[in-house]
């Protein structure tokens, strides 16, 4: 009798342990096929998009692009394929606004570089002279440079600490430490460089032709200069609804409200 | 009051009305000025009469006076109403009887006279030169010009810039007026030069000048030197604005000869190199690439253009930009920097060239032609990477495609990619400035820990190190006082040598040992029997000092030799353990 109550317990110990199993497995799939899910309804909607766009529909193909966008998310081809449809339905300045996004999302991206120089071209703000310190700070993203380093600073201390602490780790690692080191350091200025050059650049563009920048950020204060649609400018301080930038060809600067522009932001 | 009033009266009753022109100076130079005076005596209050038009002359009212007089008893009084007198030539300046009608009298004036002679002569005050390098030049040659006003006596001001008349000449750059001194013969002069640059614009013989300098001079007058309180304040002279004229130069202005011209030349004059550089030159199709050119060398940088980049090299180009940084004041001489975006249309571009620049070397009168070598480029891309029309997407099948259309949007991506949420660069976020900051932090509070933790060691170091000094100290002393015989002390410095080395040994406070020592902690780890035996005798000999001073030279010096054996041996058994 006790054996066979034993043997019940058992058995409902091991059901229990089953039941739980299947449900994290079921967790764990839900959880996991969530964003799969998401993914191929974005893929479909920027399929549907990108056809509108084909046929000439490119206020509707901006629309659905801006549907995937919604959710907060973005990629580097959306961005791209978005400024086209802008553009074709003759908003330069958001065009550009969603090339530049590109552009920082992906600084690889040859296809977006040169999207972007034709668009500047067009909209007749001319090309971005380019040399060789920008294609090498082009080649990993802002927060790549970022996180390089870091690695290498952390690297490069904790081998001085280990040779702090042990003289026999030290000899051993003398070598190691100084390459660690000056790769630390050669990593650290390139972010420096990187993070100097996104700070030159443009932070928003202009949606309409001459939107008056004013001298206050009131709707009362006096327009002082008058920007083209499509003008990049950057964000130099924000007071409420209103931002105080500057014309990055002239350097003048004065307030607009955030309306008027469209920001690239990442 | 009354009576002053009755005179007055009476006196104005009997005194006849008179009206008299008078001026002064008679005669002036021309440029200088005379006051004419209108005097009415016993005429009462009379206004100032308006004068007619007169001749070779500008007359302005300036003012008017009363005189009370009495000469012998009879009184008088008197207007007078003053005219500045400015004559315009060399000549006579007539001023006629003049009518007024006071108290129903009608008055008529004495006309005057005012003889002007010649005026003042300006050479023997200054003159003004134009300068030119040369007599000749070519046609768009810029050369630079100096205007010169040379002057013996300093004027108040100068014009801030010369008027020069010329034909056929442009002005491109002006300089900053300098002020100087130069000798001219036993003369020294001021000098004031005004440094030009011109271009010809056109060929023959062209006049330059005159150039004239405005000036504001004190002179010496002789219609006011008169003043006494002016020449007590020093203002014994009168402000003349006076013109200065140089005269007019011929130059020769010659156009450089057909016979022998390049096909590029596009009518650079000057001394010219040239240096062409592309950047990046590691580039994928569609990527732009910027190619600058630098022309240095001398002559007219304002109108220097480079030959157009030619269509169909490769490249698509954009609208190009310059910028001129001059190294001299007139900009004759400089770096002229030449910028321009292409962007390679297809991965078989190997180099950027760009078509030859000629120029007329005036100096050298002959044509010159700077052709650069092409900058190597590495274009990377294929059919597929090339800039396409939208829409157009190659195959793998078609046959090469025609010239890419550089100013049309790439094919739109066919996938969305990885989506990522919007945020700020990781740099600008504080955790991430926290964390690069971590590291470092972590190792200089690991460096100071390190070096407070080994501070006490340092310190035991230091004991260590007094302790062997104080143990040598004393047995360096010990032969000494053994050969003195002074026991008391031997016996100290020796015991000092035996604790201060025993705690050196074993640790511990020297002073605290006693013979028990060599039993417990010396023999049973191992200590040479002989010298602990010296240990035990030493101890024994300090024992009995204790209580007997008296020991004799030869005994110290046993101890001694027992000292400097167990110290000896104290220091190879340390040094085993």
């Amino acid at each position: 009798m006790g054996g066979k109550a034993m043997n019940d317990r058992k058995t409902h110990a091991c059901d229990r342990f089953t039941s739980l199993i299947a449900a994290l497995l079921f967790a764990w799939c839900c959880i996991g096929m969530a964003p799969m899910a998401r993914a191929a309804d974005a893929d479909a909607l920027f399929e549907s998009a990108n056809r509108l766009l084909a046929q000439g529909k490119a206020a509707e193909a901006s629309k659905a692009y801006e549907q995937i966008a919604a959710a907060g998310r973005t990629s580097p081809a959306l961005e791209r394929n978005w400024a086209q449809a802008c553009y074709q339905s003759g908003r330069p300045g958001p065009a550009l606004a969603h090339l530049r996004r590109a552009a920082r999302l992906d600084p690889r991206d040859a296809d977006v570089r040169a999207d972007l120089a034709v668009l500047r071209t067009k909209i007749g703000n001319g090309l971005e002279s380019s040399d060789d310190a920008a294609a090498v700070l082009r080649v990993l993203k802002l927060d790549e440079w970022s996180w390089l380093a870091l690695g290498a600073v952390w690297i490069w201390c904790g081998m001085l600490a280990a040779g702090r602490v042990s003289p026999a780790a030290r000899a051993s690692l003398r070598g190691f430490t100084t390459g660690a080191g000056a790769v630390a350091i050669v990593l650290s200025a390139l972010l420096f460089a990187a993070a100097k050059q996104r700070a030159g650049e443009p932070d928003a563009v202009v949606l309409a032709p001459d939107t008056p920048v004013r001298q206050s950020p009131l709707d009362e204060a006096k327009a002082i200069f008058a920007v083209p649609a499509a003008a990049e400018l950057r964000v130099r301080d924000t007071k409420g609804t209103w931002l105080m930038v500057e014309e990055t060809a002239t350097q003048r600067y004065g307030w607009l409200k955030q309306s008027e522009v469209l920001r690239i932001g990442y | 009051m009354l009576v002053l009033a009755l005179v007055t009266c009476g006196f104005r009753i009997v005194a006849a009305p008179s009206f008299t022109a008078r001026i002064e100076p008679e005669s002036v130079a021309a440029g200088e000025s005379a006051t004419l005076q209108l005097v009415f005596t016993d005429c009462g209050r009379v206004g100032a009469p308006q004068l007619p038009p007169i001749a070779n002359a500008t007359i302005q009212f300036s003012g008017s006076s009363q005189q009370y007089s009495i000469v012998n008893g009879s009184s008088s009084s008197s207007v007078v109403h003053q005219y500045a007198v400015q004559p315009n030539a060399a000549g006579t300046v007539e001023i006629p009887g003049l009518a007024v009608e006071v108290d129903g009298k009608r008055l008529v004036s004495n006309p005057v006279t005012l003889r002007v002679g010649k005026g003042l002569d300006l050479s023997e005050i200054g003159f003004v030169k134009v300068v030119t390098p040369k007599p000749d030049c070519y046609l768009g040659e810029t050369f630079p010009v100096d205007v010169k006003f040379y002057f013996r006596q300093s004027p108040q001001d100068v014009a801030a810039n010369p008027v020069l008349r010329m034909d056929g000449f442009t002005i491109d750059q002006q300089g900053k007026r300098q002020s100087g001194q130069e000798r001219i013969g036993a003369d020294i002069y001021g000098v004031v030069t005004w440094k030009l640059s011109l271009t010809p614009v056109k060929t023959g013989e062209l006049p330059l000048g005159p150039a004239e300098v405005e000036t504001l001079f004190v002179l010496q007058s002789r219609s006011r030197n008169r003043d006494p309180f002016a020449r007590f304040f020093g203002n014994s002279g009168e402000q003349r604005r006076l013109t200065f004229a140089s005269e007019t130069n011929t130059i020769r202005v010659l156009a450089p000869p057909a016979a022998g011209r390049p096909p590029g030349f596009n009518g650079a004059v000057g001394r010219f190199t040239l240096d062409l550089t592309a950047s990046p030159t590691n580039v994928s199709v569609g990527d732009p690439v910027t190619v600058r050119m630098k022309v240095r060398g001398h002559g007219n940088f304002r109108a220097l253009r480079l030959p157009d980049f030619p269509p169909g090299e490769g490249f698509q180009s954009y609208a190009g930009t310059n910028s001129f940084e001059p190294t001299d004041e007139l900009g004759l001489e400089g770096v002229k920097t030449f910028e321009q975006v292409l962007v390679p249309e297809h991965g078989d571009v190997t180099e950027v060239a760009w078509p030859p620049f000629s120029f007329w070397n005036p100096d050298a009168k002959r044509y010159e032609t700077l052709d650069e070598r092409p900058v190597p480029l590495n274009v990377r891309g294929s059919l597929a990477a090339q800039v396409q029309p939208v829409g157009n997407i190659p195959s793998a099948s078609s046959s090469p495609a025609p010239r890419p259309v550089a100013n049309e949007f790439r094919p739109l991506a066919t996938r969305i990619g990885a989506l990522s949420g919007p945020g700020a660069p990781v740099v600008h976020r504080p955790w991430f400035i926290g964390l690069l900051a971590l590291p470092p932090t972590a190792y200089l509070a690991l460096v100071v820990a390190l070096r407070i933790r080994s501070r006490p060691r340092d310190m035991s170091r230091t004991l260590r190190q007094r302790q062997e000094q104080g143990a040598a100290e004393a047995l360096r002393s010990l032969s000494a006082l053994a050969r003195a015989g002074d026991a008391e002390a031997f016996c100290s410095a020796l015991n000092r040598a035996v604790q201060e080395r025993l705690a050196l040994t074993l640790g511990g406070q020297a002073g605290a040992f006693t013979a028990d020592v060599v039993e417990t902690r010396l023999v049973r780890h191992g200590f040479p029997d002989e010298d602990a035996e010296r240990l035990r005798r030493i101890f024994a000999a300090l024992d009995l000092a204790r209580y007997s001073r008296n020991a004799t030279g030869s005994e110290l010096e046993s101890l001694r030799t027992d000292a400097e054996a167990v110290d000896a041996a104290l220091r190879r058994w340390e040094g085993k353990r």
